[in-house]
């Protein structure tokens, strides 16, 4: 068994396949299906693509009307109306209008009316989702699944790896990273989680067996207004940034289950750790004061 | 009596013997002296039935007796073989005929007979039967495949490989009429051949292709006055292996011919590189001269470049291998070509971990890279994907002898595939040629696949391309795995400068000469003697001590550039020595040594290169 490495750049980051495989062409053939899976989902759910179904949908909301979508979308239309249930309405993929208000590259704030007007447009309970249909009964509402899709796509590699028999995998989509079973020696695969604030240094690193890690917010998307800092992570509710963490990772057996909990847990801001320790998973959270906690800084 | 005489003779001669029985009151029987003869008894004895019945051997006794039975009572008449033991206890084959006839005027009954010795008969019955059987398993066995023809063009016999290369299974038709089955073989050089040989008794030898049996044939048909034998079986392999071959020799004579052009160039080059240094010199104060000199430098340079890779293709630059890390060098690359290539291409890096390092030059083989990915963007024009792999591999000797000039042995394998619009089977086969390409006119020099080619070949590896139009191109490179490992190396920080040393300049072209005898003394300081051969220079050097490097051409008349450095060495142990040559080609960073060991400057040389090396040897301590 040879250890085998592929490196390309997909969802507008970079991803990285490791993987023990018994010979090159397995391994050229695992890579293909790997990456062409990954290509298949960024088509279909960009934002950026006008041809995706997500900006078919889109048109549709935006005019208001309704669409049936197809059995994958249904199955992350179902897995977000959960998230927005169990966040208590933090967690909402409607919420992707709110960056018209704000734009992160020019460190202007937005007019606080502006913000107002925009929220108009988020909620999730602003739509009606009955699988196959969904409604858009108010125009003007945008759906972004870019808080799951990546995420989808890390779990999906690994179901893939099982399909072409490869045991020992490592997929990394981003920071996304789900694990297909040990090395093949049994030892775990390590993986450092790097400091924000440094991120040539290792905060801590991981031991993972299998499952998946995931991480929300970091310090480059970031500016800071008149000593503020503003996190490029909206409140759907507020239409603002969080303003306590500034990094939180998850440990999950799925990539989408550690995504959206960190994701969720950015947007509990001061309650998101406690949120995460109630919720079981293990969890390592870092706050703009460069502080951190969590279960997996416990040796 | 005579007559008897004569008909025991001739019953003797043809070992046949007469009998009768005579059925009346008793049972009677009657054999000729001859008969009695083939059953062994010398002397005329009269033998009951019984006592004949004997001999018979038991497993045919009843099939004797029911015959003459028959004979008796049905009329019919007797006709069988059998085989019998002799007095002498030897076995014989014995045929035997009778009929029924009535006695006249009695109510008897005779059964008259003849019997013929038929044992020589039938051994050579069996024999020819055995060599038959024996055919039969040698046609079925054998790995050519045959057919039989009659007279009448229709097929008696198949084997089982004919059968096999036709792609039919099942029982062998036969009975039919060749040219009825086949019509589409009518009028073709194989029913030519066929008839011809059939009229003039000529065996017939034919290669072609077949469609039917999609494969290339080999074919000998043999006549007889029964008709014709035909032998054939597959020649595909070596047509494919012959092809090849012719491949492989026609890139050969290009290589040379291509080197031939690359090195006269080269000299062309040197002078004008060099006197362009010159101008560019002599109109430093002087802004349109200095901009045209710097012009023609930089044509000049343009036009080295395409030397290289003329030289490259041919086998002949000159090569720094090392130990490499492959996978360091390929990931390294990515980022140049995330810079290099369109947006719309997607860059894939697959590298198997833990790989030997491979022999080879970093800096051609970056080369290398970098033209097929070139290559692989221009056939991405609307964007795909880009794949760079990496991988272990051990060629076997019979996968080695599907491509000319392959050994068999350990590689790294480095496969660069694209998704673009991929290469028509004829234009495939031109690949590696130099100066094919179907680029637009001005778009491609044709030069890059076939430095490619040229690269892997004198790095002791091989590349093959495979391709589908509209699927995509991979080309396929193999890289001599080390023997050593990776080891760093620390580039020289470059400081040239002149001298005031006497060197001997040796070039038989006289405007190479001039103009290195310029850079040399005007440029550069150096005391210069230029001569323009060998003997020449082997008699300046006797009479001056004083020279302390000799710069000599490599290809020219009489003594060649290494001949020369020997024997000046023999007069001269202290003397420096470099070699210039068209035939090599390398980034001149640092000379590396040639065939004989002597360091050799590539031509064409910059003033700055020059310089360099020339400082670098006198440097040296001896």
């Amino acid at each position: 068994m040879q250890l085998f490495e592929t490196r390309f750049k997909a969802m507008g980051t970079a991803c990285e396949l490791r993987f023990h495989a018994v010979s090159a062409i397995a391994a050229r053939a695992l890579s293909d299906a790997v990456i062409a899976d990954i290509e298949r989902l960024e088509a279909k759910y960009s934002r950026y693509r006008p041809d995706s179904d997500l900006s078919a949908i889109n048109d549709i909301a935006a005019k208001g009307g309704s669409v049936e979508v197809d059995s994958e979308t249904a199955q992350l239309l179902d897995y977000a109306e959960t998230c927005h249930r169990e966040s208590g309405g933090l967690f909402d993929i409607t919420s992707g209008v709110l960056r018209r208000a704000w734009d992160f590259k020019s460190g202007l704030l937005p007019a606080p009316q502006t913000v107002a007007n925009l929220l108009k447009y988020v909620g999730w309970d602003k739509l009606v989702w009955q699988r196959p249909r969904l409604d858009f009964p108010l125009p003007g509402l945008e759906l972004d699944l870019g808080g799951i899709v990546k995420e989808y796509a890390a779990d999906r590699a690994a179901a893939i790896c099982q399909q072409h028999a490869i045991r020992h995998a490592l997929v990394n989509l981003g920071g996304d990273i789900r694990v297909v079973g040990p090395e093949p020696d049994g030892s775990p695969w390590r993986i450092g989680i790097s400091d924000p604030a440094d991120p040539s240094r290792a905060l801590c690193t991981l031991e993972l067996q299998s499952g998946a890690l995931a991480s929300s917010g970091d310090y480059q998307r970031c500016f800071t207004h008149n000593g503020v800092r503003y996190s490029h992570i909206l409140n759907p509710l507020t239409g603002w940034p969080v303003r306590k963490l500034a990094a939180v990772s998850v440990v999950a057996d799925l990539c989408v289950v550690a995504g959206s909990a960190s994701t969720i847990a950015m947007l509990k801001d001061a309650a998101g750790p406690q949120w995460l320790q109630e919720l079981g998973l293990d969890y390592l959270w870092i706050d703009v004061t460069g502080n951190c906690g969590g279960s997996l800084l416990v040796p | 009596m005579l007559n008897d005489s004569l008909l025991e003779i001739t019953q003797k001669m043809a070992k046949v013997g007469g009998w009768s029985i005579t059925y009346g009151a008793t049972r009677s029987l009657y054999c000729s002296p001859a008969m009695l003869a083939i059953f062994g008894y010398q002397s005329p004895t009269v033998l009951t039935l019984e006592e004949i019945g004997r001999h018979i051997l038991p497993r045919y006794r009843s099939t004797v007796l029911d015959c003459i039975q028959n004979c008796r009572s049905a009329g019919a008449t007797c006709d069988t073989e059998f085989e019998i033991e002799t007095v002498d206890g030897v076995r014989k084959w014995i045929h035997v005929i009778g009929k029924a006839e009535a006695v006249d005027e009695s109510p008897d009954l005779l059964v008259v007979g003849a019997l013929q010795d038929i044992t020589q008969q039938k051994q050579q019955e069996q024999e020819k039967r055995l060599i038959s059987d024996r055919l039969l398993v040698t046609l079925e066995n054998m790995t050519d495949a045959f057919y039989l023809l009659d007279n009448h063009w229709r097929l008696v016999y198949v084997n089982k490989a004919a059968m096999k290369l036709v792609g039919r299974v099942g029982k062998p038709a036969t009975g039919f009429v060749l040219w009825e089955e086949f019509p589409y073989l009518l009028d073709t050089p194989l029913h030519e051949g066929f008839y011809h040989a059939m009229r003039t008794n000529t065996p017939f030898h034919y290669e072609y292709f077949s469609n039917l049996m999609n494969n290339w044939i080999e074919l000998d048909a043999f006549p007889s006055p029964e008709g014709l034998a035909v032998y054939f079986h597959s020649i595909t392999e070596r047509k494919q292996m012959q092809q090849r071959l012719e491949q492989s020799q026609h890139m050969e004579s290009i290589g040379k011919l291509t080197g031939h052009v690359a090195h006269d160039f080269n000299n062309l080059l040197t002078i004008i590189l060099g006197n362009a240094d010159l101008l560019q010199d002599l109109y430093q104060y002087h802004e349109q001269g200095h901009r045209l000199a710097g012009a023609i430098r930089s044509a000049a340079l343009k036009g080295s470049e395409l030397t290289r890779r003329l030289l490259a293709y041919a086998r002949k630059q000159q090569l720094a291998p090392r130990p490499l890390d492959i996978n360091e060098l390929v990931k390294g690359m990515r980022e140049l070509l995330v810079c290099t290539l369109s947006v719309n291409i997607k860059i894939i890096v697959l590298v198997q971990h833990d790989l030997p390092p491979a022999l080879v030059d970093e800096h051609q083989l970056e080369g290398a890279l970098l033209n097929l990915s070139i290559n692989a963007r221009d056939a991405m024009p609307k964007g795909g994907e880009l794949t760079i792999s990496t991988s272990e591999i051990h060629v076997q000797e019979d996968e080695a002898r599907k491509h000319p000039d392959f050994r068999a042995g350990h590689y790294i394998e480095i496969k660069v595939k694209d998704t673009g619009t991929g290469i028509s089977p004829e234009n495939l086969k031109h690949v590696f040629e130099p100066f094919f390409t179907t680029k637009e006119l001005g778009k491609g020099t044709g030069l890059g696949l076939s430095s490619v080619f040229g690269f892997a070949k004198q790095s002791h590896g091989h590349v093959t391309i495979t391709s589908q139009p509209g699927a995509g191109t991979s080309v396929n490179l193999y890289l001599p795995v080390s023997s050593e490992a990776v080891r760093a190396i620390t580039e020289k920080p470059e400081q040239p400068s002149g001298g005031n040393e006497t060197i001997l300049l040796v070039d038989d072209d006289e405007m190479v000469r001039n103009a290195a005898q310029s850079m040399l003394s005007t440029r550069l300081g150096y005391d210069v003697l230029a001569v323009s051969n060998g003997d020449t220079a082997l008699s300046v050097l006797k009479h001056n001590s004083e020279i302390k490097l000799m710069f000599t051409d490599v290809m020219m008349p009489g003594l060649n550039g290494h001949e020369l450095a020997q024997q000046a060495l023999q007069l001269r142990p202290d003397l420096k020595i470099l070699l210039t040559s068209g035939f090599i080609s390398t980034t001149l960073a640092n000379p590396s040594p040639g065939e004989s060991g002597f360091p050799v400057l590539p031509k064409p040389y910059s003033q700055i290169e020059l310089a360099r090396t020339l400082r670098d040897i006198l440097d040296q301590p001896l």
